[in-house]
């Protein structure tokens, strides 16, 4: 299975965690992690910590935007693991999306079809055209 | 000397805080870091270019260049967002005969050593050494996140009752 760190300021993270499994019910090797009172180089040795607790495991990081330093923390742990794949602007269709297509789609297909999922989720919503 | 709209010593260098706080706010034409490691590596500096929009100029200097930038105002009157990744590097400016009137430390975060001033000012005896010296060279030290949260003055907290037991290093 595929497994998700999910990689954000404040408790977005464990919200998001938590609020994907109010619709998607339990689930498994999904990670939630927070920068609060992390320096870079402590956030960066937790990631590669987790990383390699996975084992192997093929493994989609999320963070909340680029620029950040989460998103900072993970581009650093890319260097070395080239291994993981890294998305940016992680929303709750984003991670259902996920969840959803994990054991299903190839690995170097999932994280294409998950932006794809982001971008379409994305959108202004009009009673009057539907 | 060049117009310093602001002077933050944040360990994270550019990040949200910075370009989304900061940089919305005083709208300086550009932002440099002062790090002799960034400077150095073009990877990292293109890690952190890529987290400033477009219309805002980044320059990353070493800390050598960046005293020398000041004294001969090299960047011709552009308002900047000096940016240190520590108390040392600050320091080192300032000792290579930079004055600075004002210091925001506004993230150090928890290290082996250090102990909390602000639940996002942790320091070591090292630090609050230099930023008591930064006070008595007239820099005026606050502690402020982001712009919409209070300044807190940092220099009482520097400059009296020295190190508690627990900051034994």
């Amino acid at each position: 299975m595929v497994a998700g760190i999910i990689v954000t300021h404040g408790k977005l993270a464990e919200e998001l965690v938590e609020t994907a499994r109010t619709v998607f019910g339990d689930f498994s090797d999904c990670y939630a992690v927070t920068n609060e009172g992390k320096s870079p180089h402590a956030l960066f040795e937790e990631m590669k910590l987790l990383v390699d607790a996975l084992e192997g495991k093929p493994c989609i990081v999320f963070v909340d935007f680029t620029g950040g330093s989460c998103c900072h923390a993970c581009m650093r742990l890319k260097v070395e693991r080239n291994d993981v794949a890294i998305v940016s602007g992680i929303n709750l269709p984003m991670l259902l999306a996920f969840l959803n297509k994990r054991d299903a789609v190839p690995f170097g297909q999932l994280a294409d079809e998950i932006v794809d999922r982001g971008h379409n989720s994305i959108r202004l919503v009009d009673p009057n055209t539907l | 000397m060049m117009p310093l709209s602001l002077v933050r010593i944040d360990d994270r260098l550019i990040h949200g805080q910075v370009v989304l706080g900061w940089a919305r706010v005083l709208k300086p034409d550009r932002i440099v870091v002062a790090n002799d490691r960034v400077a150095k590596n073009d990877w990292e500096r293109r890690l952190y270019t890529a987290s400033v929009p477009p219309q805002l100029k980044t320059s990353f200097l070493t800390l050598g260049e960046t005293a020398a930038q000041i004294r001969a105002d090299g960047f011709k009157g552009e308002s900047v967002l000096l940016l240190f990744e520590s108390v040392a590097d600050a320091h080192g400016v300032v000792e290579a005969g930079v004055q600075l009137d004002e210091i925001n430390v506004g993230g150090l975060h928890y290290r082996e050593g250090t102990r909390e001033l602000l639940p996002f000012v942790y320091v070591s005896e090292d630090d609050r050494r230099l930023l008591k010296d930064l006070v008595g060279k007239g820099v005026r030290l606050i502690a402020q996140d982001i712009p919409g949260n209070p300044a807190i003055n940092l220099n009482p907290l520097v400059t009296v009752g020295a190190a508690s037991p627990s900051a034994g290093i």
